[in-house]
């Protein structure tokens, strides 16, 4: 392994060490069916459904801002705003996939009756176990320069499997209302 | 020195996380208080309905219930092209309301006096009140707004008023079923939240129905309180 390598072990670690708890609490604390519902939503998947599918829009803003910072979109010079945007867009999709995370885990817990519930269990621990590897990659010197890239891939990869695995699933089914 | 923005990122999210779950919690407790609140009352309800010796003289406010066996009640709202079946159980009694493809409420309450009947709907504003009188149950319900009129005769096994309650996966709500089963058929329904479909057949021999490949079992409503 080579030094740079070597640096990322301690992220990854951590970011395993995040997704084995949650994966783990969510297989352990019974499901209790019941958690605080959101104001304005018909029920608390819809209230999921839509923070979902704001993260996932958001998601979006983060992989097209990525990619023109990578100078990957041909033709156009990334803006000084660009960083800002990447920032700022990830934070809050990142805050609001928290509290839907903490009610799959608290409510409803890690499932594996069929593929759609087994694939989102375990992406769901997958998810916050990357977005941590990736949150400690970023002010850590001296990685290799495809870690990042990958990180947020995989982070963003993961969220959308998230979504079309529960909130694309959920307004599929229950048709789109708020 | 500078904080860096990812860990307080991790920090802010962690924060958001542990509040939502010290909601969580508290709205799961206020649930299981209040369902034990529920079950509580409904034990309280019940132990009157305990046989008094016979010496025992009724007590004015607590009028005795004629011991009857349970019995349910089945028949027709000619207005809506439904059917309802009403299970009596001492003083409680469990009124089902069900056109088989849409139209459904479940309805519980009693008798103080083992003849007038009064049940709440679990729907908004949904009533059933019934007089028994030679051996038919005759009253109104009020479904979707309207008061309708209907008559129920009394059904024997295996014919009966049934419900499944189930839970798919802790993802999802409970899936209910219900089911009026005459000598003319069956007609059931089955709800998930705000989503109604017609239930699936149930095979009244082995109270079993298969719901979304799965099979489940039905159980008969007595008129005690679900």
């Amino acid at each position: 392994m080579t030094a740079k390598a070597a640096r990322l072990a301690v992220p990854a670690a951590v970011g395993a060490a995040v997704a084995l708890t949650l994966g783990v609490y969510g297989k352990l604390h019974g499901p209790t069916g019941v958690g605080v519902s959101l104001a304005g939503f018909s029920s608390g998947f819809a209230a999921k459904s839509w923070l979902a599918t704001g993260a996932v829009v958001l998601a979006l803003v983060q992989l097209a801002s990525a990619l023109v910072m990578y100078g990957k979109v041909p033709g156009v010079r990334a803006p000084s705003w660009t960083g800002g945007l990447h920032r700022w867009s990830g934070r809050i999709a990142f805050l609001l996939a928290t509290p839907v995370a903490v009610h799959c885990l608290y409510a409803a817990g890690f499932q594996t009756y069929d593929l759609r519930t087994t694939v989102h269990s375990i992406m769901g621990c997958f998810f916050f176990g990357a977005f941590t590897v990736k949150m400690l990659i970023l002010p850590r010197k001296g990685v290799p320069g495809w870690a990042l890239p990958l990180a947020g891939g995989l982070v963003f990869t993961a969220l959308v499997v998230l979504w079309f695995s529960s909130a694309f699933w959920f307004f599929s089914t229950t048709g789109v209302a708020l | 020195m500078k904080l860096k923005g990812p860990y307080v990122t991790i920090a802010a999210g962690a924060l958001v996380a542990a509040t939502v779950l010290g909601l969580s919690i508290t709205a799961a407790n206020r649930d299981a208080e209040r369902a034990a609140r529920n079950t509580a009352a409904a034990a309280a309800a019940e132990s009157p309905a305990v046989p008094p010796s016979p010496s025992a003289q009724p007590s004015p406010s607590a009028p005795t219930v004629p011991d009857r066996p349970p019995t349910t009640y089945a028949g027709s709202i000619a207005g809506l092209g439904a059917s309802i079946a009403v299970a009596v159980n001492g003083r409680s009694a469990v009124g089902y309301v069900c056109d088989g493809k849409r139209v459904e409420a479940w309805y519980q309450g009693g008798t103080t006096d083992g003849t007038a009947f009064t049940l709440a709907g679990n729907a908004d504003g949904a009533t059933l009140s019934a007089k028994l009188g030679q051996g038919a149950l005759a009253g109104t319900v009020r479904i979707a707004g309207r008061d309708l009129t209907f008559t129920a005769q009394p059904v024997q096994a295996p014919n009966g008023l049934f419900r499944a309650v189930e839970q798919a996966a802790a993802t999802q709500a409970a899936t209910v079923v219900g089911w009026i089963v005459t000598p003319d058929g069956q007609v059931g329904i089955q709800r998930r939240g705000d989503e109604v479909a017609p239930a699936p057949v149930l095979d009244p021999a082995s109270g079993t129905a298969t719901l979304d490949g799965r099979a489940i079992k039905a159980v008969p409503v007595t008129g005690a309180p679900l």
